[in-house]
């Protein structure tokens, strides 16, 4: 018999007349690594609050290590002893590995100021966990900055564990590591589950969740609508074909078209190329292409954001657009789109019109004055996209609305080159079918693309050649046709390989499985 | 007379101390001695004061009269909503009008006796359709149904009656609420025998279960007919719609305090909207089920369930579901884990 760490009970959580949570219920054992993969984002916001602050909630009973902690019968706020570990490291900058597991204990702060104690003292809880074991290093003297983001996860979850908490939510830790650093990190969760902790492990990959968890429920607009444990492969397929329904279908029948066709022929000039200092190689591509580069060690991948934002402060960064550096008639030629562009790329403060034709003005000189000119863009937009959002303010938009609103301002721009990073983070099942489509609408007028990431996700379906940048600056390539030679645990790694096969099975005459 | 007084008792009580220290402020601030100081500094304490007065008076407002109001605006719509009963309203800590209360008391006793006269109905109604029945004419029926088919080498159809003969011998004789988790298992077993007649090899149940914990289960209480209802519901909304092979496990499991019995199929599913529809009844309990809904998702048969267990137990407990459409549906029933000790009574 196992102790429930969490369990909610029909959780209905309201904001004045919305419904944020209706009827959740779930529930997570010792030792458990339970996924939840968000197919729509709706009401997790909430369900972190209530789990973590113990917001009010309309009815329903929350417990924590079978004790009820909330109910809609009590006002009873606080925090509950529950970790919640995002991209965004929580360690402090300028203190040490040591110092930042024991400085959040309640009690004997002392010792912080002896620190060869201090380091006695959490050296148990370091060889315990024997980092080694999974191809990490921590050494306890290390200022928390210069940790990698795997160890920086890992130092935050012994910090949850000291602490005395046994649930740790984890939500889309896989967007900041790679897929060998996630199946290290499997092992850490591995070892402290046996420890009596449990994990809630929120992530819009099912391959990770798959990967990781032994338990998978599905959450959908504020309800938590399946569950099953993974190890049934009936039940982790139904999982797996829900969470999915929504694209894809879609998705493999453009994969498997594009598979079909041969492989597309790009002209031999480079259109574009990056060099950094960590790179000295570089990366460059052809004008027509879709580039997917991955960074197995984020630093360089953080190099070239930083040198993508303020090319002055990366010395060492060098681009080149034909073969010259771009000068100010370039501007327009190189789009960059942020990380989550609906919350980074969008300007609150113009309407939704002005947000969309702001790069437009080399295009269109004088814009900003021509009604006329603003009015066709509009009829255009709502043509291609079926919405019209011009009549609300940008503030009303929701996410979908406005990441529609940001590529399709780089569809009005129309640059050579659109550098994307991390196209898919953070965005649920909906609305990663969404930047999957726009991106291709992208692609099909033409514009080459570079997407820059961490953790591939859906990449692969758009990529027309991969390159894999290795801790030291090496650098793996592969065209459309090596797709399936790629390592089993990326995202859809495994659908080039069975489309691979039943397109050989096709050729030979062979009957398909 | 006596109302007014009530009513003032009732004012008094928030409004009063509301207004007392409103008062008590004023009067320190009238009979303060003069300060001594300067003109300026004699201001800004008087402003301090005044400051420290109204600060008094707004959370004296919200914790006297705004919070109860919250508070009371908050049970009437999960009561109008259908989350609480009439006589969980009266029991919430919300301060009523004395008039209010007595009102509301006198609606709970005119519901109470509609409920009382309908139950008695229905229970003179069950009495009357079990007398019908005679189950010592219906059993010794089925025997001699089972002796006829073995003497004419008809196994299968002895086999049937026998199921059907231990079925009703379960549901209809045994008198008892609460009977143990092994009991209802082989009720189940016996119902899925009898389903397994008509349906062949289409149909298949799995019982999981942890070995380690299987002689805590086994003893464990549940309101009798708990499973064998969800079982059926199972079957007939989710595998029976199905092509192809219909699988239902039943998963038990259990916790420090709660017992956790999951009865999952590989059936059609049902839709978003249908599921919060289902889910949000069941949360709302204890409401007369919709025969309407018969025939859709067996939402009856969920609601009776889940109505008894709310009954017995309390509303932490009961049915709950989940179901995505074309990827079948588990239904989740949670019971505190209680188990019969010796000499406890029969419920």
């Amino acid at each position: 018999m196992k102790q429930e760490i969490l369990r909610l009970e029909r959780v209905t959580c309201k904001t004045g007349d919305r419904t944020q949570l209706q009827d959740v219920s779930l529930s997570v054992q010792e030792g458990e690594i339970v996924g939840l993969v968000p197919v729509s984002t709706y009401g997790l916001e909430s369900l972190l609050a209530v789990l973590l602050r113990n917001e009010p909630i309309y009815y329903g009973y929350v417990y924590y290590r079978e004790e009820c902690v909330n109910s809609w019968k009590q006002d009873r706020r606080g925090r509950n002893p529950i970790s919640l570990i995002d991209g965004n490291i929580s360690l402090v900058e300028g203190m040490s590995v040591a110092m930042n597991l024991y400085a959040f204990r309640p009690a004997k702060h002392d010792e912080i100021l002896r620190e060869r104690q201090m380091q006695e003292m959490v050296r148990p809880y370091l060889d315990d966990l024997a980092p080694e074991r999974f191809g990490i290093t921590i050494n306890p003297d290390e200022p928390a900055e210069r940790l990698s983001p795997l160890q920086s996860v890992v130092v935050e979850i012994l910090r949850a564990y000291m602490l005395g908490h046994r649930l740790i939510i984890l939500r889309e830790i896989g967007a900041v590591l790679s897929e060998e650093q996630v199946l290290a990190l499997s092992g850490v969760l591995r070892h402290y589950a046996q420890r009596g902790c449990a994990f809630l492990y929120i992530s819009m990959h099912m391959e990770e969740i798959r990967q990781i968890c032994t338990k998978a429920a599905v959450f959908t607009n504020g309800s938590v609508a399946m569950v099953a444990e993974l190890e049934n492969r009936e039940e982790s397929g139904a999982l797996e074909q829900s969470s999915y329904r929504v694209y894809a279908d879609s998705l493999y029948r453009s994969v498997s078209g594009a598979l079909s066709n041969a492989e597309p022929e790009f002209p031999p000039e480079t259109l574009l190329e990056i060099r950094t200092r960590r790179m000295p190689y570089g990366i460059s591509v052809r004008k027509g292409e879709c580039l997917a580069v991955q960074f197995l060690d984020t630093r360089p991948y953080r190099e070239i954001i930083r040198s993508l934002a303020a090319p002055e402060t990366e010395p060492g960064t060098e681009l080149y657009l034909h073969g010259k550096r771009p000068g100010r008639a370039d501007l327009r030629s190189i789009a960059v789109l942020k990380e989550n562009v609906a919350q980074t790329m969008v300007f609150r403060e113009m309407s939704v019109i002005d947000n969309l034709c702001m790069t437009m003005d080399h295009r269109l000189p004088g814009i900003w004055l021509k009604r006329r000119q603003k009015n066709l863009i509009r009829k255009e937009y709502i043509r291609l996209t079926q919405h019209d959002p011009f009549e609300r303010s940008v503030s009303a938009l929701s996410a979908e609305e406005l990441t529609e609103l940001v590529y399709m301002r780089i569809y009005m721009q129309r640059p050579q080159v659109l550098i994307v990073e991390q196209p898919f983070k953070g965005a649920d099942v909906t609305l990663r079918k969404r930047i999957w489509e726009l991106i291709e609408l992208l692609m099909r007028e033409g514009i080459t693309v570079v997407l820059l990431t961490v953790n591939m996700a859906d990449s692969l379906t758009l990529a027309s050649r991969v390159i894999r940048v290795r801790p030291h600056g090496q650098v793996e390539e592969y065209r459309r046709g090596d797709f399936s030679e790629l390592p089993d645990n990326l995202p859809w790694a495994a659908m080039y390989r069975d489309l691979e096969r039943e397109m050989e099975q096709q050729k030979g005459g062979l009957p398909s499985e | 007379m006596n109302r007014i007084r009530e009513n003032m008792k009732y004012i008094s009580f928030r409004a009063g101390l509301f207004l007392g220290l409103t008062l008590a402020g004023l009067l320190i601030l009238l009979f303060l001695p003069e300060p001594g100081g300067s003109a300026m500094q004699a201001l800004l304490r008087r402003k301090g004061l005044l400051l420290v007065v109204v600060g008094l008076f707004l959370l004296a407002g919200y914790v006297f009269l705004i919070k109860p109001y919250r508070v009371l605006a908050g049970q009437s719509r999960r009561f109008t909503e259908g989350y609480l009963s009439l006589a969980e309203l009266l029991e919430s800590p919300v301060m009523y009008s004395p008039s209010s209360e007595k009102t509301l008391r006198h609606l709970e006793k005119l519901v109470g006796m509609t409920d009382a006269i309908d139950l008695s109905k229905r229970q003179a109604q069950y009495r009357a359709l079990q007398n019908q029945i005679n189950p010592h004419f219906l059993y010794n029926t089925l025997d001699g149904i089972r002796s006829e088919a073995l003497l004419g080498g008809m196994d299968s159809l002895a086999d049937m009656t026998e199921a059907l003969a231990t079925f009703f011998r379960y549901t209809i004789s045994r008198t008892e609420n609460l009977v143990t988790l092994e009991e209802e298992l082989e009720n189940c077993n016996t119902y899925f025998k009898i389903q397994q007649y008509r349906f062949g090899d289409r149909l298949r149940l799995e019982i999981v279960r942890d070995m380690e914990d299987w002689e805590e289960l086994r003893t464990a209480l549940l309101p009798k007919l708990t499973l064998q209802p969800v079982l059926e519901n199972s079957i007939i909304h989710g595998t029976e719609l199905r092509l192809g092979e219909g699988v239902t496990r039943i998963v038990l499991e259990r916790t420090l305090h709660r017992l956790v019995i999951r009865v999952r199929d590989n059936g059609v599913g049902m839709e978003e909207e249908q599921l919060r529809e289902l889910n949000r009844k069941l949360s709302q309990g204890l409401q007369e089920p919709d025969n309407s809904s018969h025939g859709k998702q067996g939402g009856v048969a969920l609601a009776n369930v889940n109505n008894r267990i709310r009954l017995i137990f309390g509303e932490e407990y009961g049915i709950h579901v989940y179901s995505m459409l074309g990827q079948g549906t588990e239904v989740e029933i949670s019971i505190p884990y209680t188990v019969r000790k010796r000499g406890d009574q029969v419920l």
